[in-house]
């Protein structure tokens, strides 16, 4: 019984003194990640960047100061993290910012708070979120500790209509850059003559409740516009029957729309459908019916993308993670004391070129030459010089259109 | 004799299959009433409620296995979502079959469960604090392994056979045999009722509990990775923290608890599969008349258990008041 | 004498001493990690905002456990509440109409959970998954027709908002709770009810009564709680309240709280666990640890704790 006592008091033990021991290992883990990709900027930015960093340092002019960023990510895993975390890696020594990650909710605005409250107790000088969830009460809370905040991938439609005085009238709050473009109804058009080109004759649309994504509603009144335009022209038997759209509550396409609608041929998909749709389509053995969506996963969608595999994919939309320069820079600028001579009285919403990959060609680009899909700093549109460039502080030249003109180039035609 | 044997057969079958033909007939009125022309026999729809009841079924039945030995597992979920995506990368990678995905399901949730059970004798915690620590420990490796990836194969047709018919029926198969065997004709499967029943009698007529409990997990953790199988083929599995797979183990508890009444004239097996087959009959006509998700479809699942559990709590009361008007029926008569 | 009476002391209080000594283990070793981040006025400032709704929902819950019952709805509970609370707010223009109305609909569901907890004579958990699910839906429901994401607050919450006004909710709801677990018999009655239900019921006492007062109290402790949780959002959403079922059980553990439930509950464990939780995760992320390895070192000194904290020594494996 003793032995077993001492047991239990050894294995207690251990653990203590094994959890003190991974709190300090985590620690110098957190350090040495940080020497590490220190190292691998040097020797990634070393080659790749030889002619744009050749520019960059003619035009750098004044000492890069080190930072805290804060980076709050809608999601923890995926491979958009992770090309975002290749990306602010690569670029974190030349632009002299440490970057900490924390990951937020997409529902829950006290989860949010009590996150971006930890980054800055940890030392965080700017805050760049990914969800608008709980905005005002982070903007407040970031005024109060005189920490600067900007938004990536997110347009804040919730805070731009129900609280813009106090989020965008905020002097912490510095702008946004949307996921694609603000108005991306485009997507609608561009699918819509796939769609046309295609031959399909069943088409259903799929979008998110539009009290959450508003605009989706925009993007497939566009696609339906197309259509009807199409069938106006067309012969009876070649015309298009579109079915209503359905909403999905954030679960995944239920059995029943399949029964429901039979004779699908097509879904466009406006809610991400690589994880709501697709999955739904193998269960019932119906990956015949065509798929256009948002999002990218780069796994099943990639591998079964127009001619490939099941071929049940034919169009995709997304950002690239390089689109984070705009908050970033901003952030950056302001941290320093110094902003761009053309910067907007008001905090803006800002465009970046969407990803919108619809042919064979434009999917091998993707695989072949984006940080997104590789997860490779040396696949990235800028690098840690040209990020640089872009910041009024450390480059007098720079404004804010070019920062503004830079994120709307990145789009898989600026792929190489 | 023979006679009254089969009409007691046939008395505990209908009692048997009575709910979910009750929520088939209810929903079957309702869903047609709005003129939905699918459910009924269609392939598509017992395909899908098929699907669901097996995923369901396995899983209860290994909250059951626990819960009938008087314990409560609240490892059971982060079990199964570990040992999904340490058996699904393993597969993924080194492009291996889907029996062997299924074997290493099965023999991941029997170490996890196994490991569980140790900490729970080595460490004589009350057996919920002892599962909620091992559910967060699980939990947080979901984030050390792969890359914090999780697992996404549902969309892999070879691996996902598991997941969906007919071999789905198989796994389901798998676990009843499990499930029966261990509790009906193994001697370990019995002392486990034994100390279920009454702990300390049963240690002291000499019933060793540290080595009953191993076998109990070992047991259940061979159900957790069948369950395991079926999750990982059906879901997209993210990594997960703060107990969040408690969440999916109280998805599939309430046919486990059902599954007690609804087999009373049976096996307890029987009536958890049965029970989940009623629930996923009631899910899918909500789905066909548009309550499948969102707000509604929560409030009615949630007031029809309520319902159910309200009525079957009186059921013992009832019967008790039935033979006593009996009883004083016959006294009046004799006399 | 004075040597015996010291270790029967000890012995009697040892539960007690480990919870304390755990969270100032806590707070020395992330004193020390953070290299004093943790005391900054700030930190300090956070730490209490964070605190608050977990100290106030978790003294209610006290009552509920020591029954050895658990309570599962309390999340969804959270989230109905703050909706409610902001819409009525909204509507009438008066913060005090608000909250006055959710700390009624929470009396009254806390009747209803508890009435419905007792009269199914199902293992608490069970019953708590049905009002999870009905108080989940009503909340959906609520934001379905609202049509929006996220209900922001009109009203001027700053009172609520101030570390002063949460530490004297924390204070006052401590009090009340003291007073109710120690000086009145809804305390002892509800230890009774979790060490031996049987037992209690046969000396006299109305354990349907008391139970359904336990979960009234705890409704009302969630009202609070949820009206300085909108404070310090100012909005509420569908996901509101999302894990803190959890949360409050884990921040009750590591108070040292029994989840069986009898004689050893206490209200210090609600106080004491949840500086424990909150400082945890404060004091992982001030010392530069990563989101995914703090998960593995929350979960080891959770499972060091409890096997310190809630180790039987002998006898039968504890149920």
């Amino acid at each position: 019984m003793k032995l077993k006592k001492l047991l239990a008091a050894a294995l207690a033990g251990v653990m203590v003194v094994g959890s003190f021991a991974g709190c300090s290992n985590s620690g110098d883990n957190g350090d040495d990640n940080g020497d590490t990709s220190a190292a691998q900027t040097e020797g990634a930015g070393g080659d790749e960047t030889a002619d744009a960093s050749g520019d960059g340092e003619e035009a750098v002019s004044a000492e890069i100061v080190d930072h805290k960023i804060g980076i709050g990510l809608y999601t923890d895993s995926g491979k958009s993290v992770e090309a975002l975390k290749a990306f602010l890696d690569g670029i974190s020594e030349t632009i002299g910012c440490e970057f900490v990650y924390t990951t937020l909710s997409t529902y829950d605005e006290a989860t949010n708070i009590s996150s971006i409250q930890n980054l800055i107790s940890s030392g965080c000088e700017g805050i760049i979120l990914t969800a608008d969830m709980g905005t005002q009460a982070i903007v407040e809370e970031c005024e109060a500790a005189g920490v600067y905040m900007a938004g990536y991938l997110c347009d804040y439609y919730t805070s731009y209509t129900t609280a813009y005085d106090e989020v965008f009238g905020n002097d912490y709050f510095l702008g946004t850059v949307c996921d694609g473009r603000s108005d991306n109804s485009e997507y609608g058009t561009l699918v819509a003559e796939k769609v046309i080109e295609g031959g399909y004759k069943n088409v259903g649309v799929i979008t998110f409740p539009a009290y959450a994504y508003p605009k989706q509603a925009d993007i497939d009144a566009k696609f339906r516009e197309r259509i009807q335009e199409y069938n106006e022209t067309a012969d009876e038997a070649d015309q298009i029957t579109l079915v209503d759209t359905i909403e999905l509550n954030f679960t995944a396409l239920e059995d029943t729309y399949l029964s429901e609608n039979p004779d699908l041929d097509c879904i466009f998909s406006v809610a991400a459908g690589a994880g709501n749709v697709y999955p739904v389509l193998v269960a019932n053995g119906k990956t015949d019916i065509k798929l256009f969506t948002t999002g990218f996963e780069g796994t099943d969608d990639a591998d079964n993308f127009g001619s490939k595999g099941n071929q049940c994919y034919q169009g995709v939309m997304f950002s690239t993670p390089e689109a984070i320069v705009y908050p970033l820079c901003l952030i950056i600028d302001k941290l320093n004391g110094t902003t761009y001579s053309d910067l907007p009285e008001e905090p803006e919403v800002t465009d970046c070129s969407p990803m919108i990959v619809l042919s064979d060609e434009d999917m091998d680009k993707v695989i072949n030459g984006a940080i997104y899909y590789s997860a490779d700093y040396a696949d990235a549109f800028l690098t840690g010089e040209d990020v640089v460039n872009l910041c009024a502080s450390y480059n007098p030249d720079a404004t804010y259109a070019n920062l503004v003109d830079t994120v709307n180039h990145m789009g898989v035609e600026d792929l190489q | 004799m023979k006679k009254n044997k089969f009409l007691d057969f046939i008395k505990r079958f209908f009692l048997t299959i009575l709910f979910p033909l009750v929520i088939y007939v209810v929903m079957y009125i309702i869903v047609k009433s709005k003129g939905v022309t699918y459910f009924g026999l269609t392939v598509d729809m017992w395909r899908t409620v098929l699907v669901e009841t097996s995923m369901t079924s396995v899983a209860a039945l290994a909250i059951w296995t626990q819960i009938k030995n008087g314990r409560f597992d609240f490892s059971g979920g982060a079990t199964m979502v570990l040992a999904a995506i340490l058996a699904g990368n393993l597969a993924i990678d080194f492009k291996l079959s889907p029996v062997i995905y299924l074997i290493l399901c099965i023999v991941f949730g029997a170490a996890l469960s196994t490991f569980t059970g140790l900490i729970y004798i080595c460490g004589r915690l009350p057996i919920m604090i002892c599962t909620i620590g091992a559910a967060l420990l699980y939990e947080s490796i979901t984030y050390l392994v792969y890359d914090a990836e999780g697992l996404n194969m549902m969309s892999n047709t070879r691996l996902t056979i598991f997941g969906r018919m007919p071999y789905i029926l198989v796994i389901l198969g798998i676990a009843l045999a499990f499930f029966l065997v261990y509790c009906y004709l193994t001697v370990p499967g019995r002392r486990s009722k034994l100390l279920s029943n009454n702990q300390q009698a049963s240690v002291n007529i000499g019933i060793k509990e540290n080595k009953n409990v191993i076998q109990t997990f070992f047991m259940c953790g061979l159900l957790l990775g069948c369950a395991a199988a079926i999750y990982g083929s059906n879901n997209t599995v993210a990594p997960q923290s703060g107990l969040s797979t408690a969440d999916t183990l109280f998805s599939n508890i309430i046919p486990a608890y059902m599954g007690m009444f609804v087999g009373a004239a049976s096996v307890d097996a029987l009536g958890v599969i049965l029970a989940s087959l009623g629930m996923a009959i009631l899910n899918y006509g909500l789905s066909c008349i548009g309550l499948g998700a969102g707000g509604w479809q929560s409030i009615i699942i949630g007031t029809f258990m309520l319902a159910f559990y309200t009525l079957t709590a009186q059921w013992p009361r009832w019967k008790e008041s039935y033979y006593r008007r009996k009883r004083l029926k016959a006294e009046r008569c004799a006399s | 004498m004075g040597k015996g009476l010291n270790k029967t002391w000890l012995k009697a209080h040892l539960g007690s001493l480990l919870s304390y000594g755990g969270l100032v283990l806590c707070i020395i070793v992330f004193s020390i990690l953070s290299q004093g981040g943790l005391w900054s006025a700030y930190n300090i400032r956070i730490l209490f905002q964070g605190v608050c709704v977990y100290a106030i929902v978790s003294m209610g819950a006290v009552f509920i456990y020591s029954m050895g019952y658990m309570d599962i709805s309390v999340g969804a509970q959270i989230g109905v509440y703050c909706l409610l609370c902001i819409l009525i707010s909204n509507a009438t223009g008066s913060l005090l109409l608000g909250f006055l109305s959710i700390l009624c609909i929470a009396l009254v569901c806390g009747l209803i959970n508890g009435y419905v907890a007792v009269m199914l004579g199902l293992p608490s958990i069970v019953t708590s998954i049905f009002l999870n699910s009905i108080f989940g839906g009503v909340q959906m429901l609520i934001m379905e027709w609202q049509g929006t994401n996220s209900i922001s607050i009109e009203a001027d919450m700053s009172m609520f908002k101030g570390t002063g006004s949460m530490v004297a909710a924390i204070v006052v709801i401590a009090a009340i709770s003291v007073y109710l677990y120690k000086f009145t018999p809804l305390g002892k009655y509800v230890q009774g009810i979790g060490a031996n239900e049987t037992a209690t019921k046969l000396c006299g006492v109305s354990t349907t009564k008391w139970k359904v007062i336990a979960y009234a109290f705890f409704g009302l402790c969630i009202a609070v709680g949820a009206l300085f949780l909108t404070a310090r959002t100012g909005a509420a959403g569908k996901g509101t309240g999302t894990g803190y079922a959890m949360d409050i059980m884990v921040a009750l553990l590591l108070g040292g709280m029994p989840l069986s439930g009898g004689m050893r509950s206490k209200v210090s464990s609600a106080l004491i666990g949840s500086f424990t939780y909150v400082i945890l995760t404060n004091g992982l992320t001030l010392a530069g640890v990563e989101t995914s390895y703090m998960y593995v070192i929350k979960a080891v000194i959770f499972l060091a704790i409890i096997v310190i904290t809630c180790r039987k020594k002998d006898g039968i494996l504890p149920r």
